[in-house]
């Protein structure tokens, strides 16, 4: 993101995905060097954020930040949202319940063709109490790795 | 299924892990087979198994992705599911302790029989009564420790009550426990036969949820007018998100501090069925029979009902956090409800700190104290007594660019103005003109949108 004309980014993390980004604020700031300190973050009060910047800021908004998963699929099931259909079963009994780049991302055992029946797996189905980004490299290697990446800019 | 979101506070090792942990395990709550696993584990090293290995476990998974979430974890009793937001117990995650529990609906605050009140139990009493969470049961741990003994979980009671008095709350639910050994969280205990009240899981699921609770007078922060001119569309949408209360066409609203009022002509939402009336923590927007002219941060209140009060002075109940102590007459930034302004203050009347409470004469508010203070703002505010209106009887108070302190309003004091009686005076007769004349406000609107269109577009 440095040297982008950009001063913001939007971006559809949210807490219960992942250890580093449930420390996150829904206005976390960058400064000049794109460093990001958990531990010495404004607090955010309420429904009062942090909206005041210092010039040079690079500031990522996390407005889904305390959406769950289930909430996603129940929103894109309500709102009727087109997505991409690798989310769906591939006719192999397998879809992807995570996206990310392709050697770092797996799919998962699932015959689930639409957002209802994901919802159903969610709730009380077989994915109950697994997490959504079991399938995702970067999570593993002892945690630090994902927050070391949003460290150097990976959202 | 229904959730409510609670934080469990308490000092460091008074037990919160313990109690999660024996929550979780009690409520069948666990992932499967993840109590026997780490009860092997114990065993393969010869180490007494704990309850609040159980967290450690689920952090250990969290790390490696595998369970959902490392800054909550959920339980679920007969009535609902409950996220527990985690709240450390030490000092220096305050702030992530207050920025984690100001989304709470309930708390649970633990205290340790054997070591008794300590420090954080009542710096986190404080914290919670400031961020306004009225549904807290107090759970005195380690009662094995004192032999079940009513005596010493009475003197308890009678010490932290007086504590939490000092501080406005009051809170009669005290619930003798040992996490450790399952005592009174699911089911009564033969440890406790003096104790006649509810057990944790039957207080947590009497807490109400915020969906609950009874509507009051509406009120609605405004966040913007959006103005449309495509097609000659010539709405103008006052936006916002409802806070309290119903709005229905046809009700007249007026508009806090600027007292404008007009008639709701349409409720608009986007792409839903028509409505003709909105609820509370509804986003929406509505048209008004005549077009007036408001500030963003404005409060829309009904005419019918009971008014905001309007104002440029306030007492408070503060907490601070900056970097940087909070200083006497030095600007501040405002924000609450959707309005900003620029704050001074004005006097400190006590600065409250978790061991000795009360001190007086103190030149500023340090980090992590809290403190009672007058703060004088430049422009007039709608607000509201936290105790009538929790969302608009908050704020917090930014420090050049970070929310540095947050507080709640405990009196509306008298406007301060250097001329004050003439200034009010002709303040309210040009806004009772002004409210009064809307014919000359739309002469005026249709004026200026024919000499300067583009401000319109």
């Amino acid at each position: 993101m440095n040297g982008s004309p950009y001063t913001g980014v939007i971006v559809g993390v949210r807490a219960d995905e992942e250890g580093s980004r449930s420390k996150e604020r829904v206005f976390s700031a960058r400064d000049e060097k794109s460093e990001w300190d958990a531990s010495t973050q404004p607090p955010e009060l309420w429904n009062q954020y942090k909206t005041d910047f210092a010039p040079g800021t690079h500031v990522r908004i996390h407005p889904l930040l305390e959406w769950t998963e289930l909430n996603i699929w129940e929103y894109i099931e309500r709102e009727n949202i087109p997505i991409i259909n690798l989310y769906f079963d591939q006719g192999n009994g397998k879809r992807y319940r995570s996206l990310g780049c392709f050697p770092c991302t797996a799919p998962v055992d699932s015959v689930a063709r639409n957002p209802k029946e994901i919802i159903e797996e969610l709730t009380s189905g077989k994915f109950k109490d697994i997490a959504e980004r079991s399938g995702r490299a970067q999570d593993k290697d002892g945690g630090g790795t994902l927050e070391a990446l949003r460290k150097e800019g990976y959202m | 299924m229904q959730r409510l979101n609670i934080v469990i506070t308490g000092h460091v090792d008074h037990g919160k892990s313990t109690l999660i942990g024996r929550l979780l395990a009690d409520t069948d709550s666990l992932p499967q087979g993840k109590l026997e696993s780490v009860k092997k584990m114990c065993e393969n090293n010869a180490r007494p198994f704990e309850y609040a290995f159980l967290l450690d476990a689920l952090a250990d998974e969290q790390k490696q992705g595998i369970t959902i979430d490392s800054a909550r974890v959920f339980f679920q009793s007969k009535k609902r599911e409950y996220i527990i937001i985690d709240a450390p117990g030490h000092i220096e995650f305050l702030k992530n302790m207050i920025s984690g529990a100001s989304r709470a609906e309930a708390a649970l605050l633990l205290i340790d029989a054997k070591e008794g009140v300590a420090e954080n139990s009542k710096r986190h009493g404080m914290l919670l009564s400031l961020l306004g969470i009225k549904q807290v049961a107090i759970v005195v741990n380690k009662m094995d420790l004192v032999n079940f003994s009513e005596i010493a979980f009475t003197k308890l009671k009678v010490e932290y009550s007086e504590y939490l008095a000092t501080l406005g709350i009051k809170s009669d639910i005290f619930i003798p426990i040992s996490a450790r050994e399952g005592v009174n969280l699911i089911e009564h205990s033969a440890s406790t036969p003096w104790y006649k009240g509810p057990t944790v899981l039957e207080i947590l699921d009497s807490f109400k949820s915020v969906e609950e609770k009874e509507n009051d007078d509406f009120r609605m922060p405004l966040q913007d007018v959006y103005k449309f001119t495509r097609d000659n569309d010539d709405r103008r949408i006052y936006a916002g998100t409802v806070t309290s209360g119903e709005l229905n066409v046809g009700d007249e609203v007026v508009f806090y501090p600027s007292l404008k009022r007009s008639k709701v002509a349409s409720i608009e939402s986007f792409n839903t069925e028509v409505k003709t009336s909105v609820k509370e923590s509804e986003a929406v927007g509505f048209t008004l029979q005549t077009q007036i002219y408001v500030r963003n941060g404005d409060v829309v209140a009904r005419a019918d009902q009971s008014a905001p009060k309007v104002s440029n002075r306030f007492e408070a109940n503060l907490f601070w956090l900056g970097a940087k102590p909070l200083e006497l007459d030095k600007p501040y930034k405002i924000k609450i409800g959707s309005a900003q302004s620029t704050i001074y203050l004005e006097e400190i009347k006590r600065v409250i700190d978790g061991d000795t409470l009360d001190r007086a004469d103190e030149p500023s508010v340090g980090r992590h104290e809290a403190a009672c203070v007058i703060f004088r703002v430049h422009d007039l505010l709608a607000m509201e007594l936290f105790a009538e209106n929790q969302k608009l009887g908050r704020f917090v108070i930014v420090d050049e660019y970070d929310i540095a302190g947050g507080g709640i309003i405990t009196e509306v004091l008298e406007q301060y103005t250097t001329r004050r009686t003439k200034a009010l005076h002709v303040n309210s007769v040009l806004v009772d003109k002004a409210s009064e004349s809307t014919e000359f406000e739309e002469e005026l609107f249709a004026l200026l949108r024919k000499h300067f269109p583009h401000q319109f577009n």
